[in-house]
């Protein structure tokens, strides 16, 4: 669901406004509250994703029963023989995600088929965010025993509206907790606990990513400058879209009482490679070392290597299905493979790391947002040419801008990189990234300026193509 | 605990009247200060100025309606001299879009009036899911009459949603005033004591170099929304009793593209035409003579509007 979408908020506040009035009516005694409370956000939940789309609702429904069948499949066997079930399980699991995400890409790309049929299909907004957070729940399902969670809290812990379409990827030990104690209670401090980061999510997203969208222009490559100018924007808004999207969801959980993974920690301020991964994405980059990196024999093997590779050659296939993606998977595993064998070995002023940290990150934004192959390969061959770096070309590129836009551009860079300080000021000062947004002063501010600043032409989250 | 509390009702306090003063500070800028609605409003009231005059001359009104386009081609004041035509130009800004300039033009019209949509073929083309923030913004600072040709949910939000979301000034704008305060330059490129005449055409002293602009041809097809736009406009037209017609705007086209373009504005007006009459006319929204715009390839020149009006004149107000 699109937080932004003015639709989705009257839906919310209306949907929440009759769970508190039944609520009322709901006779205090035994188990009756907790379970109406655990049933009522299931229902807001899935009421909430079927306004996405019909589409988006039925493969989330698949997903949903296919998850559950297997679990109780799983159940009735004994521990020892669970992991029999468990592979073609988690086959059957991410069958819907491998048709709907992976089948163009293998059938047109790979198999270099080219059927019209192929290219109609829309992916299911959220499947493979929700499919993610299933596996790793089926894989520690197979690992616990005595485990035997309740259809309701199993529902919950699926379909909880602020993560579903877009992450974080929770994992069992740290939401099926919390949605076994769920309840509907308003109060003052979850009040306070959350609408900050609503407040900071809409301004990371409204006033700053979609104020950069309208000069990403992904088709000007006559010189360097244009491809590094559009690199350097797309790195700054798929920040600010996504952690913007993520914090949204972290706020409105909190609101309900409910705590979700801080999906980012200020990444653009990592030292190294390896700092950033520990600070994007952060729910994914955990699920993948958990689920993908450990079970290979993360770095305790002669093959080490080879299983970073493997590992982000994997996350740039979840992002999307295209050659683009896997080249900026394997960026990265190479950037950490260097990162990891020169661990030790050089030390790094952290000005120096955080210099050539940035510059990798950076660039590697170039095959993730270019997905046109022979486009990528030309715009890399501009970047490997000297010539390409001219002053004239610089100074025809910055022509190419009226005044006007110019200086939208540059404000627009400004509150970009004033709010990117600002992260690392907070966790120079009080460990802690975001903290200059609790201020009500910043909170004040940042609703002052989502409103009178941000982009009149609102843009989908970037994410939701994933 | 109880400190907490109130430090936490604090909280809510300040963003929740952050919110209501950003919202209010948003809509009163938009309204009072922002320079180019208060032109176009200023536009507004003198376009209704004339048209009332005008109908209290001949009973009824033929309502040109469109962008600037149309603001810079069509010379009321010259039709009703020379062809005693009671018209009004209601053209405004093409970022008002399809939606946001018929809903001002058709505050105009009255049960046996004309509506000449004169939107540009990009206009026509554009696919659009919701009103321009430009045209939201003009409608609900000036008002809409519950007459109007107001579509309200194109987006399936409310009007009220709708003007929130659109009363406030965002970055591009607030940047590019910004930048014309630092650099001493008007705060609007028109003025309404200088440029706007009888009638709602608008002139501008400003000159621009068309000779040398290289062949740019353009095929533009109805979009989707486009469609449904004109089959809404014909509905509430029959239900008004108002007479809905297209004319093509003309722009600047160099010569040797001139016959390749205006192939392809046929296309666009033949696809028109199966949804509203169309007038046609020789030039089929291309102009050869780049000495005969002024600040645009859109924005003829007074000699050459006067030309077209004239024409105009002779083919649909001549006695």
């Amino acid at each position: 669901m699109n937080f932004t979408e003015l639709a989705f908020w009257p839906r919310l506040l209306a949907g929440l406004l009759l769970i508190t009035l039944v609520r009322l009516f709901i006779p205090k005694v035994g188990q009756a509250v907790s379970r109406y409370d655990r049933c009522a956000l299931a229902a807001l939940s899935l009421w909430l994703l079927s306004c996405v789309g019909l589409l988006t609702t039925a493969i989330f429904a698949a997903v949903f029963t296919i998850t559950w069948a297997i679990l109780l499949l799983m159940f009735r066997l004994p521990p020892e023989r669970r992991k029999w079930l468990l592979w073609p399980g988690l086959c059957l699991l991410c069958a819907p995600l491998a048709y709907y995400k992976y089948r163009v890409f293998l059938m047109s790309d790979v198999l270099g088929l080219r059927e019209r049929a192929f290219y109609e299909l829309a992916i299911p907004a959220g499947i493979s965010f929700y499919t993610l957070q299933k596996v790793g729940m089926l894989i520690d399902a197979s690992k616990l025993p005595h485990w035997r969670p309740r259809f309701l809290d199993y529902a919950n812990f699926a379909s909880f509206f602020p993560l579903v379409v877009a992450g974080p990827i929770e994992r069992k030990a740290d939401l099926f907790p919390q949605m076994e104690s769920f309840s509907f209670q308003w109060s003052w401090s979850r009040l306070t606990a959350g609408l900050p980061w609503i407040a900071l999510g809409f301004f990371y997203k409204l006033c700053l990513a979609d104020n950069l969208s309208a000069f990403i222009n992904k088709d000007l490559m006559d010189s360097a400058w244009p491809i590094l100018l559009c690199t350097f924007l797309f790195g700054l808004k798929i920040y600010f879209d996504f952690c913007g999207y993520s914090l949204i969801a972290l706020g409105l959980a909190k609101c309900l009482g409910v705590d979700l993974t801080l999906n980012f920690r200020s990444p653009y301020w990592s030292g190294s490679i390896s700092q950033f991964w520990r600070r994007w994405h952060i729910s994914l980059s955990y699920w993948l070392r958990d689920y993908v990196y450990f079970p290979l024999g993360g770095s305790r093997t002669k093959r080490w290597a080879l299983n970073l590779m493997a590992v982000f050659v994997l996350s740039g296939i979840w992002h999307g299905a295209g050659w683009g993606f896997l080249i900026w998977g394997a960026l990265h595993g190479f950037f950490s493979v260097v990162a990891h064998q020169l661990k030790g070995r050089v030390r790094l002023p952290w000005l120096l790391g955080w210099g050539l940290t940035s510059v990798c990150v950076f660039l590697a934004w170039l095959p993730f947002y270019e997905t046109r192959l022979p486009i990528l390969r030309e715009k890399a061959a501009v970047l490997l040419t000297p010539s390409a770096y001219s002053l004239s070309g610089l100074t025809g590129y910055l022509k190419s801008y009226d005044s006007g836009n110019l200086v939208t551009l540059v404000a627009a860079i400004s509150l970009c990189l004033t709010a990117i300080a600002f992260e690392g000021l907070s966790r120079l000062r009080k460990k802690d990234d975001y903290a200059f947004a609790m201020h009500p002063l910043t909170i004040a501010l940042c609703i002052a300026c989502t409103i009178l600043l941000g982009a009149s032409e609102g843009n989908e989250f970037v994410y939701f193509s994933f | 605990m109880n400190s907490s509390i109130s430090l936490s009702r604090r909280l809510v306090l300040i963003g929740a009247l952050a919110f209501l003063a950003s919202l209010l500070a948003g809509w009163a800028y938009t309204a009072r200060v922002n320079p180019e609605i208060r032109f176009w409003k200023q536009a507004l009231v003198r376009k209704q100025a004339w048209a009332t005059e005008q109908r209290a001359k001949t009973g009824h009104l033929t309502v040109f309606s469109g962008g600037s386009t149309t603001a810079f081609q069509i010379d009321p004041k010259l039709l009703a001299d020379e062809f005693g035509a009671a018209t009004v130009n209601a053209g405004f800004h093409a970022g008002m879009g399809l939606d946001g300039a018929t809903a001002l033009a058709s505050t105009f019209l009255k049960p046996g009036d004309r509506l000449v949509i004169m939107s540009e073929p990009a206009v026509l083309a554009d696919e659009v899911s919701e009103m321009p923030a430009l045209g939201e913004q003009m409608l609900s600072v000036s008002g809409v009459s519950s007459q109007a040709f107001y579509r309200t949910g194109l987006a399936g939000q409310s009007r009220l949603t709708q003007t929130l979301a659109a009363c406030r000034p965002g970055l591009a704008h607030a940047s590019t005033m910004l930048g014309k305060v630092l650099m001493r330059r008007p705060a609007y490129r028109y003025s309404a004591a200088d440029d706007l005449h009888d009638g709602g055409y608008l002139t501008t002293p400003v000159r621009e170099d068309f000779t040398s602009v290289p062949s740019q041809l353009a095929a533009y097809r109805l979009s989707e929304s486009s469609k449904k736009f004109l089959i809404d406009l014909k509905a509430w037209a029959a239900a008004h009793q108002i007479e809905v017609v297209y004319l093509l705007p003309v722009s600047y086209v160099p010569a040797g593209d001139l016959a390749a373009q205006r192939r392809l504005n046929q296309t666009l007006q033949e696809e028109i035409a199966q949804f509203i009459p169309v007038w046609t006319d020789s030039y089929l929204g291309a102009w050869p003579v780049p000495t005969d715009f002024a600040d645009s390839k859109q924005h003829m020149i007074s000699s050459a509007a006067a030309a077209r009006t004239r024409e105009l004149g002779r083919a649909h107000f001549s006695p």
